[in-house]
């Protein structure tokens, strides 16, 4: 596309690109030689618009004033950022001192409870202690009473001096004989013979005797 | 708990991070939590560091965020400033909503600085804006105006030298 080429875009006529003048030529002569024409304006009229715009250049001056000191206190002066950054910090230690009393307070409120647990532990223990101080009395006096009848029954021991007598007693006494039955009632019903082995052995010695007859016979 | 599918599928999810209201100070550099597995005095620390502890790590990019489990006796959070100092926040036997409470105002950013980030990072992000600061420093910049003429000139209608000539003629 050439310089100064002309294309429609949205209704309105615009070239691409814009002709610039080449540094090297000169000015050119529609410049050069052109002739300012002055205003001819009367002085009543020159030193109105003179006072309307130094007026209008003292209050734009003011306006602009105002506006930088504005701008220079609020946000980008040194002294803002000192004092921003000094506000950030004592905010930051108005936190701390805020968590130094919670820390505080929450410490208080463990002591009391580990105090109460550690009560608690030392009650615990102490009916630990007694249950088992009962425990172990409980046992210790059974023991004494299984001593005291083992030593009451002591007496009736057969010891070395004294199971010759004792062997003589048992040989003295009548055989025990268990030849009996019991009812419901615990009535005893005593057998025929006190011995039953005997007398089967005697049956037997009988009956071999009458046989031994018969066939004699 | 609203679990659904998954280990915590809620937790994970990039709406839950970005509801995160924890925004911790310039200062910290390392956000430390110690707590049990087992004991009744840490139930609160360790709700809050299922619940709140993504979120802040989300919210807070710089800081390095840890969580050591079964060595201190007591629950309490740690934290490590820039200049090698340490905070210690208690919170023995609290509840998640009075530990994330306690952090947001002790450990977070004041509302002011707050306000001024959001304020920046409004005027950064938002594509109308133009000027200083801006990422784009004048009105010509922006789709659908009236281009820079040393880009495109402006059309002859509107060019003083030809409105000139147009009366002249």
């Amino acid at each position: 596309m050439k310089a100064n080429d002309v294309y429609d875009l949205s209704g309105i006529q615009q070239s691409s690109l814009f002709y610039y003048k080449s540094m090297r030529l000169s000015i050119s002569d529609s410049i050069y030689f052109i002739i300012y024409v002055k205003p001819n304006i009367p002085i009543e009229e020159k030193e109105e618009i003179k006072r309307l715009y130094n007026n209008y250049r003292t209050y734009m001056k003011t306006v602009i004033n105002y506006l930088k000191e504005c701008h220079q206190s609020s946000e980008l002066s040194e002294e803002a950022i000192i004092k921003y950054e000094q506000s950030k910090e004592d905010a930051w230690q108005k936190c701390m001192e805020l968590n130094d009393e919670w820390n505080k307070s929450l410490a208080v409120e463990r002591e009391k409870r580990e105090i109460l647990a550690f009560e608690k532990q030392i009650e615990e223990a102490r009916l630990l202690m007694k249950e088992t101080d009962d425990f172990k009395r409980e046992k210790q006096e059974e023991i004494e009473k299984l001593i005291k009848e083992q030593k009451e029954l002591s007496s009736t021991f057969i010891t070395e001096e004294n199971i010759d007598a004792h062997i003589e007693d048992i040989l003295n006494k009548e055989p025990f004989s268990f030849n009996y039955a019991i009812d419901l009632k615990g009535k005893i019903y005593e057998g025929y013979n006190k011995n039953p082995s005997i007398d089967k052995f005697l049956d037997v010695k009988s009956s071999n005797k009458q046989v031994e007859e018969a066939v004699s016979v | 708990m609203p679990f659904k599918v998954g280990i915590n599928p809620v937790i994970r999810t990039l709406k839950y991070l970005k509801a995160g209201r924890v925004y911790l100070n310039d200062k910290i550099k390392v956000f430390s939590v110690y707590l049990n597995t087992s004991d009744e005095r840490h139930k609160g620390l360790r709700d809050f560091v299922t619940w709140h502890f993504p979120q802040i790590q989300y919210k807070n990019p710089d800081v390095h965020c840890i969580y050591i489990k079964n060595i201190m006796p007591t629950p309490f959070i740690r934290v490590f400033l820039d200049n090698g100092d340490d905070v210690i926040v208690d919170v023995d036997s609290k509840e998640r909503k009075e530990i994330l409470n306690h952090v947001i105002k002790v450990l977070g950013k004041p509302t002011f600085v707050l306000k001024d980030e959001l304020l920046a990072k409004e005027k950064k992000e938002n594509p109308a804006n133009f000027g200083y600061m801006c990422t784009k420093h004048c009105i010509c910049q922006i789709l659908g105006q009236v281009p820079c003429p040393a880009i495109v000139p402006v059309p002859k209608h509107v060019r003083g030298k030809w409105i000139k000539e147009s009366i002249m003629s």
